[in-house]
């Protein structure tokens, strides 16, 4: 199943003739100097606990640990986002002082966020426009700047239209525009966090390729990862962090995934789960032609059709902005669909409210969890009876029960493994994975006949996204369907029993989970045509 | 985060760290605190307005407990107050700007004086009538604003402001109008309600009347509501996150409609009170900003059922000891609209500020990192 | 008989004329709100801020003679209130639409309460001279347009220029730029080194400014004296202008024309039509304001940040 991802990557670090036009730091002092930098949050969380490390110019330094190990917070402080308690960093014998992202800018430090940080109603020009160096001059005049953008687009292989509108974008060309803005201020130093989370296999290897010319040409790249073999393919050293401290750092060609995954975790765990047979029963939930509009009236869902049956899990693996978070919409009925049927159970919900698809057996776990999944500034308690609250035992004769609201919530927290001080705390004070679990006991303790799930393992360390896929393995033995809707195509492929890749709003194709061809899936999920 | 600060010529280091939880005994301080910092500042007007402030607060004080005749007309005025301002209190929980309270009041008035001045309705029915017709006729008007915004998104602020002018301009015109007083054809006013219709006073000496009933009982009913009613959870679930609400089968829309419904037919229950039980009659002016006041009334009171029944009562203090402040080059109106303002902003800030612990730390010798 | 009056000449220029006249102070309000809304920020306090600025103006005004003093003080006056908006929502966070109420209120009871203060006590109601028409005769005895266009005066001629100005810096200038992107992407904003916080301050006072001398401008400029409550809910109904307008300031300066329309009409039917009680007819902005937000409710592209308040996480 990785076979294929692993020889793909191999592939390219066997591909390294630039390796050879490398640059090395002539200067002793390294380009890039990070000394004790400690940061706390609000509340004593440290997240960052005396991090030192040094980076050489024109390397690709790769910093990994796993969801919650303090790689972002380290680089947001790196870019001025965030000011470190204690420490300091130095750049090119400077010292970075009372930091800004201006500044950042300035010293010629580039970064590429995990959220783009694009103005969506703006075109590609203007969001390079509005980031230009001050002085700035009074009238916009874009020639010039139009010129340089193509000359970039061209020397860098990274092809962006300027007049296009982001909104309109892919966003593999969302992160090509995030790129050529860091290249367009002289980035010396570019920062890329979680870069390949949002693209398909091919993506990520033309990506590799620009990375590379990039370091060839002098650039110093930091990566940001919790992906092993990407790392190991991409860099020329490895720093491991973990719970906010450097664990160590390693040259690439000495590192093996055993090792690294030791550093990351602090045991010897890979994540790897056993999908036990399990006959599928009948069909349980069944989607034919399928449509739905955007709220400008785009069509984004083209009349989707599949079925998911009990006892087994259906991948629905594609690059985010093709139909998957509409199709979980009008699943849920928070759209209306404009075409097709959706029939669960037996029942035709398609037109049903959401409250009569929950009680129809619809249950969800959303990709945003804090937005639709719970309501963050209630506690634990109540909102673990958010789909409840007005049914029997919770409410009797009118009036809620709270006794027994805590009570259920008591043992399921207990059921579910959540981390709480109790039930009575805010869910916004809980850590993602503690979260996620808690909107799981939810859903199930509906007694659903379907759980859909989106991007289930999103943000979470590597103890919650086991302990989220070895439930999601357990309702499917319980003989209950689950649609799995991923970006993240080892979670797919561990998990699914069947594959659906999506495309533009349709189905491109659908699988056995079964000797997966991984580059004709990536293929797939870009688009391409295959037969 | 901790943020530091050194003075150099102090000993000391001052280090600011931001709190993410409210201990019970700062939630009960900060609007206590916001209505001191209001008090001191209110000294500074009543000095500009050429008043001695220490002998204005005292003749507020005096004119407020003094006796048992102006501790009741505090009581008259902070009724109203108690009654709108826990129905914004709600339609804020639903985070629903219900701005929108003293056309709810008009519209309340103008039924029950409508109603009231029906000569063929039986007298026992009158005032039940009054109340459910008033009531019925806040909640509409108020469920206007719920609706556009259910369904057009449109801007509550701004719409439930439109309909308070509209309202007043209707008030107007019924009361030299279809509601006037045919005796007196030159005044603004309506006829005066039949006794039966008036709330019935409490206090013979005194104007207080039995819509202190009708406060505590809305003070109560809103306790259940909010806290023991499956629709008091839907009204807090819309307010903190209507995305995840509705997702979770709660609908949105007609929880929305319905809570504005209630914030509004509340104030209408005022238009009453104010017509029953205190000027028995349609009069200009009849809502005398209490729909403005109960926002702050709202605020100051945390949304809460007891909070507003306090702050209510302060208000209405406040209200009524103004006007005993003498010889002001202004007018006790334009001082207490200050007042309003400066508290409501005074609480906000006071909340925030309170999220901020300082610790003030003997400096350590040179030479250590900071 | 009516319709011929409706029809005539006379009536209609003075319409229009009227229309431009009314159409003024919303117009100047509504476009520094599309500044504080462009940046992120609902100023809802619009309003008192207009009623300290048609004090304010109409005190300066009153007292030194000097058109150009009162200006300043309406300005000044306007861009306190909005400094003190800007400090509560863009420093402290605090919720605007309860701040803005909270500054609503404080303006207008600063208002009526300064106003009592400094004017109050006369016997005699104080009242600014009628501003002089700006152009020569000539111009203003062209038919139609010289009575409609050159009669004005010199404030409604003065808010043109601002308009124009505003509406060249959001399509040319790159500053304008900047205040699109901090309403639209604060954080993407503040990542590429635009400083949030500036950027809104700066639009919060100047949406100030204008909306004091749009205050100023109904008090002074249009009845030459300060009544109490004077500005009669102009400033929220500039603020739903600001919405049908979608946040241009031409178009916005289109929606106001409409609405200064309303009113002219409104004052002038009352006139003519015995029937309906004038109640009613003062009643009608509001109603036409609902109109036209529930008409232009569809397609509604309001700047993705408005309302919430940016800050950034863990500095």
């Amino acid at each position: 199943m990785g076979k294929q991802l692993d020889k793909m990557l191999e592939r390219i670090n066997k591909n390294e003739v630039m390796n050879t036009y490398r640059k090395h730091g002539t200067s002793s002092m390294a380009y890039l100097e990070i000394c004790e930098v400690t940061k706390h949050f609000p509340g004593g969380v440290v997240a960052l606990d005396h991090i030192s490390l040094s980076v050489e110019k024109g390397e690709i330094r790769a910093i990994l640990g796993e969801n919650g190990a303090g790689k972002t917070t380290l680089m947001n402080i790196l870019y001025g986002l965030y000011q470190p308690d204690k420490g300091k960093m130095i750049l090119d014998g400077k010292v970075l002082q009372g930091h800004t992202p201006q500044k950042a800018l300035n010293l010629g430090i580039g970064m590429v966020h995990q959220n783009f940080m694009l103005v969506e109603a703006f075109t590609v020009l203007e969001n390079i426009l509005v980031g230009l160096p001050p002085p700035q001059p009074l009238l916009l005049t874009s020639t010039r700047v139009e010129k340089r953008i193509r000359e970039l687009s061209r020397k860098y292989n990274l092809p962006v239209d300027c007049q296009a509108r982001i909104s309109d974008l892919s966003v593999g060309e969302q992160q090509r525009v995030e790129i050529v803005k860091a290249l367009y201020r002289d980035a010396q130093l570019i920062i890329l966090d979680e870069p390949t989370a949002v693209l398909t296999p091919q993506e990520v290897e033309v990506l590799f390729k620009v990375l590379k010319e990039m370091a060839a040409q002098g650039k110093t790249i930091l990566f940001i990862s919790h992906k092993l073999k990407e790392v190991c393919s991409i860099s020329d050293r490895i720093t491991v962090l973990r719970a906010g401290k450097v664990i160590g750092t390693i040259p690439t060609s000495e590192a093996t995934h055993h090792k690294l995954a030791d550093m990351m975790v602090g045991k010897e765990v890979i994540l790897k789960l056993e999908r036990p047979t399990c006959p599928s029963g009948k069909i349980v939930l069944k989607v034919s032609e399928l449509s739905a509009c955007k709220s400008r009236g785009v069509e984004v869902l083209k009349g989707v059709s599949f079925v998911v049956r009990e006892g087994e899990i259906l991948g629905v693996a594609g690059v985010s902005g093709n139909g998957q978070l509409e199709l979980a919409e009008v699943l849920t009925g928070l759209i209306p669909a404009t075409r097709g049927k959706i029939i669960l159970s037996g029942k035709d919900i398609t037109g049903s409210l959401p409250r009569g698809r929950i009680d129809a057996g619809l249950a969800y776990i959303p990709g945003d969890r804090l937005r639709w999944g719970c309501i963050p500034d209630f506690s634990v308690a109540n909102n673990l009876v958010l789909k409840s609250f007005w049914k029997d035992p919770f409410t009797i004769h009118g009036l809620l029960q709270p006794q027994k609201i805590v009570g259920s919530a008591q043992r399921l927290i207990r059921e579910f493994d959540i981390r709480t001080p109790s039930s009575k705390v805010e869910v916004k004070k809980l850590s993602g994975g503690n979260i996620q679990k808690m909107i799981l006991a939810r859903e199930m303790s509906l007694g659903p006949s379907i759980l859909l799930a989106a991007q289930p393992s999103r943000g979470l360390d590597i103890a919650a996204t086991e302990y989220i896929w070895q439930r999601l393995l357990q309702t499917r033995e319980e003989k209950k369907g689950v649609l799995l809707i991923s970006e993240d195509l080892e979670e797919i492929l561990t998990l699914s029993d069947r594959i659906i890749v999506m495309y533009e709003g349709r189905i491109r194709k659908e699988m056995p989970n079964e000797n997966v061809d991984i580059n004709k899936l990536g293929l797939l999920m870009a688009g391409a045509e295959i037969g | 985060m901790l943020k530091k600060f050194e003075i150099s010529f102090l000993p000391i280091s001052v280090s600011v760290e931001k709190v993410t939880d409210l201990s019970p005994l700062k939630k009960i301080l900060s609007p206590l605190i916001a209505l001191i910092l209001g008090l001191l500042i209110g000294a500074i007007l009543i000095l500009l307005a050429g008043s001695n402030p220490l002998l204005g607060y005292q003749a507020l004080y005096e004119g407020t407990f003094g006796s048992l005749d102006s501790f009741t007309e505090v009581l008259i005025k902070a009724i109203p107050l108690v009654i709108v301002g826990m129905g914004i209190a709600i339609a804020f929980q639903a985070s629903f700007w219900n701005i929108g309270g003293e056309g709810q009041i008009l519209m309340g008035a103008i039924m029950a004086t409508w109603i009231g001045t029906m000569k063929f309705l039986p007298a026992p029915l009158m005032l039940p009538l009054i109340l459910l017709g008033s009531f019925v006729a806040g909640c509409l008007w108020g469920s206007i604003a719920g609706i556009f915004k259910s369904k057009f998104g449109l801007n509550e602020v701004i719409v439930t402001i439109m309909l308070n002018y509209v309202a007043i301009y209707l008030q107007i015109y019924m009361v030299r109008g279809p509601l006037i007083d045919k005796s007196m054809p030159f005044w603004p006013m309506s006829e005066y309600l039949p006794s039966y219709a008036f709330l019935p006073r409490l206090l013979s000496t005194t104007r207080l009347h039995a819509g202190l009933f009708l406060a505590i009982g809305v003070i109560i009913s809103a306790w259940i509501i909010l806290y023991h009613l499956p629709f008091g959870y839907k009204i807090q679930a819309i307010g903190l996150n209507p995305s995840a609400a509705q997702y979770g089968g709660i609908n949105v829309g007609w929880t929305l409609i319905l809570t504005v419904g209630l914030s509004g037919g509340l104030a209408g229950l005022v238009g009453a009170n104010e017509i029953c039980g205190v000027h028995h009659r349609l009069l200009d002016n009849i809502s005398a900003g209490y729909g403005y006041t109960a926002i702050v009334v709202a605020v100051l009171g945390h949304l809460k059922p007891l909070g507003v029944l306090i702050a209510g009562f302060f208000f209405g203090a406040l209200i009524v000891g103004a006007d005993s402040i003498k010889q002001m080059a202004t007018t006790p109106a334009a001082l207490v609209l200050v007042f309003q303002g400066m508290i409501l902003i005074l609480v906000l800030v006071i909340d925030v500020l309170f999220h901020y612990h300082i610790h003030v730390v003997r400096k350590k010798e040179k030479g250590e990192s900071t | 008989m009516i319709l011929d009056k409706l029809f005539s000449a006379a009536f209609l220029i003075s319409l229009f004329s009227a229309t431009l006249r009314m159409a003024g102070p919303i117009s100047l309000a509504a476009v520094g709100e599309v500044f504080s809304e462009r940046s992120g920020v609902l100023n809802l306090g619009l309003e008192g801020i207009m009623l300290m600025g048609a004090f304010a103006g109409f005190w300066g005004f009153f007292v030194s003679h000097s058109l150009a003093l009162g200006i300043l003080i309406a300005m000044s006056s306007g861009g306190l209130l909005a400094l003190l908006m800007a400090y509560l929502t863009v420093t402290l966070n605090l919720n605007q639409v309860l701040c803005g109420l909270g500054i609503f209120l404080f303006g207008t009871g600063m208002a009526r309460f300064l106003d009592r203060l400094t004017l109050g006590g006369s016997t005699t109601p104080a009242i600014t001279p009628t501003l002089l028409p700006v152009f020569p005769l000539a111009l203003r005895k062209i038919p139609w347009v010289g009575p409609i266009i050159f009669e004005q005066n010199i404030l409604i001629y003065l808010s043109w220029i601002l308009i124009l100005i505003a509406f060249f810096v959001f399509s040319r200038t790159s500053i304008g730029l900047r205040i699109k992107a901090v309403g639209e992407n604060p954080q993407a904003a503040d990542t590429i080194g635009i400083n949030v916080k500036r950027i809104r301050y700066a639009c919060v006072i100047l949406g100030g400014m204008l909306g004091g001398v749009a205050g100023m401008m109904v008090s002074v400029g249009s009845l030459s004296m300060f009544r109490e409550n004077v500005t009669l809910g102009r400033g929220f109904i500039a603020i739903a202008i600001v919405a049908f307008g979608r946040w241009y300031p031409l178009r916005t300066f289109f929606g106001a024309i409409i609405f200064g329309w309303a009113y002219a009409f409104q004052f002038r039917m009352q006139t003519f039509n015995m029937t309906i009680p004038h109640e009613f007819m003062f009643m009608f902005p509001y109603i036409f304001t609902l109109l036209v937000m529930v008409l232009s409710a569809k397609g509604y592209i309001a700047p993705k940040a408005l309302g919430t308040n940016y800050s950034r996480e863990g500095s």
